[in-house]
Parts: structure tokens; C-alpha cells; sequence
């Protein structure tokens, strides 16, 4: 009687024991978000810090395009596929369409707005405190906080990057933007908003080398209802990445100095 | 099988996963104490006026590094007309009896307190000088006019700065033409010698109460102020920040190149901590180039130049202290 108890207790703590290491080795437990290797902050929040830079087309048109001369295919990062613009701004977009090499602000090595600072074809850097992430864009050396603390200053504010307030919702860092000039596109291909432009992003770490990025974008003035974009963001994984620089609006005059 | 083994056996498996799992998360720094506010109270606590060395001991952040987070900015500063002050600005900066404020020497290593430029340097110079007030050439501008960044050394005086840190990183942030800086302190190197950066290649580290900043790889095309006193792209910068108190940063830059100056040269600051009592301070958005509208005439012509010297005599007669 005894023995037979022993047995079978060990057998089930052997059984228990090969089923989570075959659980661990299969990968199965990937689909828990809990155990993909996310970096984490010492107060258990996801770590964003590091490199990253979009792969995605959107710098030239949001929508899916063609390719043409010095500008790739792509598919679109706009949910449904869809700018529901107001009827006005329908013709605001075509005619902004057909003169996009002359007035395309980033020509003017201008801010870019947000979301367009985000997947701008150069890496930015991401800093994490506990009471605020910095963003530095290698692109303008341009760069926002995203704040945790403080409030947004009252009034309209005419920014190019916007104002962002930071929250988080479990593991998405939830930065909403406002203050906004009219004087950014999202794209070259001349989509555009008005400075009542409201932007909310959400950043979550797929795994720790990607980033699932997604703005909503509403805007009363131009569009008839709120509309979202979604790309990823990867990690530049190369060993001692830093940012460069490009100072665009500086090429012109180089040649004059010291 | 009793209920009882059961259970235990099941026991040493979930211990066996926790602990497996808990080897697994990878170690992660956070930022730590590095809310401003906590600053602020204690100088608020200590009650000495912001002009006297008040006891201080130091904060660090969870990483081991200094905790200097916050707002500084240069005193005297806040413009950056001659770096060495043998120039006073002549037409504003005035005193109560007319006559233009000292200017500040911040130049020390040299036998006069004045950059020891190699020949054709000192003649560069001489001619940029001669000509800031009425610009006829682009090179007469002020790099600032343009809102080109800073760089070295200029950036630190000019404007206020934020300091932001992070494992690995320093972070200084400017409001003016939304500068940024970026100070790697993980020890890697620098990068190729190629390329030239308008800020430079940063690398710091820290011995005791004070940063090391190693500046390479410069574009060597920002001006050091705006009298046309500058540097060029072989120019190699070390900064020495050293934290004096609790609101006082001494900054002394040593700046060495012998394609441009007869010796090594020294530039000296001292940084002072604001916003102290405005914890709801912020940098703001500058866009210094996108609110540019006047690039274009920033060069005027030989007759408007002839027009601006005879106005700046008129206005230096008038200026003048009365005769005692």
C-alpha cells in the first residue's frame, strides 16, 4: 500500500514537471502577452526605450498606392482604407494631390506633425522616466514630451508637434495630442487637417523588438467622423545605434560658414 | 493518490515555474527619484538665499549616475554677443549711466583672455566682425538668424536647458530652436570620423561630482557667438561640468585645434538651477524655422549698409555719458 502511494506521487510531480517545460519549449505560452520578453521598467510598466523607425510607405501616401518615380507601392496604413473627408475637403485633397512636389510643407524642411513625425523615414529615440517619455527625432532634431504629469495650458495653441499627455491603459502608453497648426499633410500626397486636428496614439509592444503604433485622427473641420491608422515600429537592433543628424533647412547655407 | 500529495506535488511545479519565470524577465532600471519636486522642498527646507552655497548632498538616480535633472540656465547669460566680453554689445545692454554693460570673460588659458586664433583665423574673424552690424554677405549673418542649432559651448549659454536622464543617457533640451542633445554614458565609442554632426559626437562619464563630455566629429559651422568667433570641423571640445551645489553647475570647456588656434583655449560658465518654485514649468515648442519670414533680407545691400553706419554713429553719440 505504502509504496504504491510513493509511486504515484512522484509520478504526477514527473508528469506536472514534463508538461510545463513542454509548454515553455513549444512557444505556446507566445500567445500570452505576459511572457513575450517585453522589457519592463523597474515599476513594472512595458520599456519603450531604445531605437526604432517605421518601415511603412505613409510618408508618402497613407492610403494603398502605386509606386511611382522615387516612391515605392504600398498598401496603406488607414484602417478601412478609408479618409472620410468632408465633401469641401475632398477637393481640398485632390488639388493639394496635384501640386504635392511644390507644397508639400516637409519640401521646407518644416515639423511634420504628428502622426507623420512618427513614420518619417528616419529612427527616433525613446527615453522613459517615470514622469514623462522623451521622444528624439534623428529627423529636424525635433522632439516632443509626452507627459504624465501637468496639465495641457489653456487656449489654442498653434504647435507644429502638438501637445501630449500621456496615460497608461494596462500595457498601451495612450498619448493624447492636441494644439495643432493647420500647416502640416499627413503624407506627400497632400492629405491634410485643420488646426482642430486631435490626435490619439496608442503604442504596445508586440515583443521587444516591435511596436503595434495606432493614431485615431479627428478633426471636425475636415472629416465627417474620427478615422485610425495602424503600422509597426521596429527596433533598430544594431550594435551601439544612435541618431545622426538632419538639419534640413540648414543645407542651403552651409557653404557660408564659420 | 491521497488529496493531500496531490497538491503537493502540484505545489512544487507551480514553485518550479515561478521561479523559472521570475529568471526569466529581464532586469530593468527605472528612472527613479528623478521628479524635480523633491529638489525644490529641500531648497525650500534649507531657507538659504538662492545667492549663498547651500548645504547639499547629492541625489543619484537608481542607476548609480548623479541626479542633476531640471532647469539651468547661465548666469550672467543669456546672450551671447562676445564670448570673450572685450566687445560690449554698443547698442543695447546699457547701464544706468549710459555707458554698455562689462562684457562677461569667459575666455581663460591664453595670455590676454582673447581666442588665440592662428593668423588667417584672426583675419576670418576680424572681417566677420567688421560686418554683423550690416550684413552684405551671407557669412555675415549670425548662424542664429537662421536658426541653425548652437553646438557647442554657444548652446549651454544662450538659452535655458533642461536636463533629462536616462540609463545610458544625458539629455539636454533647449525651448530656443528646440535643440537637442544627446550624451551617451555607456562608454561606446565615438562614431566614424566621417561624420560631422551640427552638435557634434557626445560621449560623457562621470568622475565624482562632475561630467565629462568628449566632443568630436563637429560640423565646425555654428558660430561660438555673435561677433563671428568660431571653431571648425577638426575641433575637439572637453567639458567639464562640475556640480558645485544644489542649484550651482561650474562648466569650463577645454577646445583644441591646431588648424585654427595657436594653443588650447579654456571657456568658462556657471549654470544655475530655475523654475525651482514653478513646478508646473515646461519647455515648450520653439519652431524657430518655421516661424522664419524674414531669411531672405537678412542680406542688405552695400547703400542700406552706408545707411545702417551712420544711424549706429548717430545712436553711439547720443548714448554717450554726459560729460562730467
Amino acid at each position: 500500500m505504502k509504496s504504491r502511494i510513493v509511486v504515484s506521487r512522484f509520478r504526477i510531480l514527473l508528469a506536472v514537471t514534463a508538461a510545463i517545460f513542454l509548454f515553455y519549449v513549444s512557444g505556446a505560452h507566445a500567445q500570452r502577452p505576459a511572457e513575450k520578453n517585453i522589457p519592463r521598467t523597474a515599476g513594472g510598466k512595458p520599456d519603450f526605450s531604445g531605437f526604432w523607425q517605421a518601415l511603412s510607405t505613409a510618408n508618402w501616401d497613407v492610403l494603398a498606392h502605386s509606386a511611382q518615380k522615387g516612391e515605392p507601392a504600398g498598401e496603406g496604413v488607414v484602417e478601412d482604407g478609408v479618409i472620410p473627408y468632408q465633401p469641401w475637403a475632398v477637393k481640398q485633397q485632390q488639388e493639394n494631390y496635384k501640386n504635392r512636389d511644390a507644397a508639400d510643407p516637409e519640401n521646407k524642411n518644416y515639423f511634420p506633425g504628428v502622426p507623420r513625425i512618427t513614420y518619417s523615414p528616419f529612427p527616433f529615440q525613446i527615453l522613459q522616466t517615470p514622469n514623462k517619455i522623451l521622444i528624439l527625432y534623428e529627423y529636424l532634431h525635433a522632439n516632443r514630451q509626452l507627459r504624465f504629469t501637468g496639465e495641457r495650458p489653456s487656449g489654442h495653441i498653434d504647435w507644429w508637434l502638438g501637445d501630449s499627455r500621456a496615460h497608461w491603459d494596462g500595457d498601451t502608453l495612450v498619448v493624447d495630442v492636441s494644439d495643432f497648426n493647420d500647416q502640416t499633410w499627413f503624407d506627400h500626397a497632400g492629405n491634410f487637417h485643420s488646426d482642430q486636428l486631435h490626435v490619439v496614439e496608442r503604442y504596445t509592444l508586440i515583443d521587444a523588438d516591435h511596436i503595434q503604433y495606432e493614431a485615431t485622427i479627428d478633426d471636425p473641420k475636415v472629416f465627417t467622423r474620427p478615422w485610425k491608422i495602424s503600422l509597426v515600429l521596429y527596433r533598430r537592433i544594431e550594435k551601439n545605434f544612435q541618431l545622426l543628424d538632419y538639419v534640413g533647412y540648414a543645407f542651403d547655407y552651409e557653404k557660408y560658414y564659420p | 493518490m491521497r488529496r493531500v500529495e496531490f497538491y503537493v506535488s502540484r505545489g512544487f511545479a507551480l514553485a518550479a515555474v515561478l521561479l523559472l519565470s521570475a529568471s526569466a524577465l529581464p532586469a530593468q532600471q527605472d528612472a527613479g527619484a528623478n521628479d524635480p519636486k523633491p529638489a525644490a522642498a529641500q531648497a525650500v527646507r534649507n531657507g538659504a538665499g538662492k545667492k549663498q552655497a547651500k548645504p547639499w548632498t547629492p541625489v543619484y538616480l537608481s542607476d548609480g549616475e548623479p541626479n542633476w535633472q531640471g532647469f539651468w540656465h547661465a548666469r550672467p547669460g543669456g546672450d551671447t554677443y562676445d564670448i570673450t566680453g572685450h566687445k560690449p554689445r554698443p547698442d543695447f545692454n546699457l547701464q544706468g549711466d549710459g555707458a554698455p554693460k562689462p562684457g562677461i570673460h569667459r575666455v581663460s588659458g591664453t595670455p590676454d583672455g582673447s581666442i588665440p586664433y592662428q593668423t588667417w583665423a584672426a583675419a576670418h574673424y576680424q572681417d566677420t566682425f567688421e560686418n554683423i552690424d550690416s550684413p552684405t554677405k551671407p557669412q555675415y549673418v549670425d548662424t542664429q538668424a537662421h536658426c541653425l542649432p548652437d553646438g557647442p559651448v554657444r548652446g549651454l549659454i544662450h538659452s535655458g536647458f533642461e536636463i533629462v536622464q536616462s540609463p545610458g543617457y544625458i539629455v539636454l533640451l533647449s525651448e530656443q530652436a528646440d535643440e537637442q542633445v544627446i550624451i551617451p554614458t555607456d562608454g561606446r565609442p565615438h562614431v566614424d570620423g566621417n561624420i560631422q554632426l551640427w552638435e557634434g559626437d557626445r560621449r560623457g562619464h562621470w568622475e565624482g561630482n562632475t561630467l565629462v563630455v568628449d566632443i568630436t566629429n563637429v560640423k565646425g559651422k555654428s558660430r561660438l557667438d555673435m561677433t563671428g568667433n568660431f571653431y571648425g570641423p577638426g575641433t575637439h571640445f572637453v567639458e567639464r561640468f562640475t556640480r558645485v551645489d544644489e542649484d550651482t553647475i561650474a562648466y569650463e570647456a577645454t577646445v583644441t585645434d591646431p588648424a585654427v588656434y595657436t594653443q588650447p583655449w579654456k571657456v568658462s560658465a556657471r549654470f544655475v538651477r530655475e523654475h525651482v518654485d514653478d513646478p508646473i514649468y515646461e519647455l515648450w515648442e520653439d519652431a524657430c524655422h518655421e516661424g522664419e519670414r524674414s531669411a531672405d533680407r537678412l542680406v542688405i545691400s552695400p547703400e542700406a549698409a552706408k545707411v545702417n553706419a551712420e544711424a549706429a554713429a548717430e545712436a553711439q553719440e547720443a548714448n554717450k555719458p554726459p560729460e562730467k
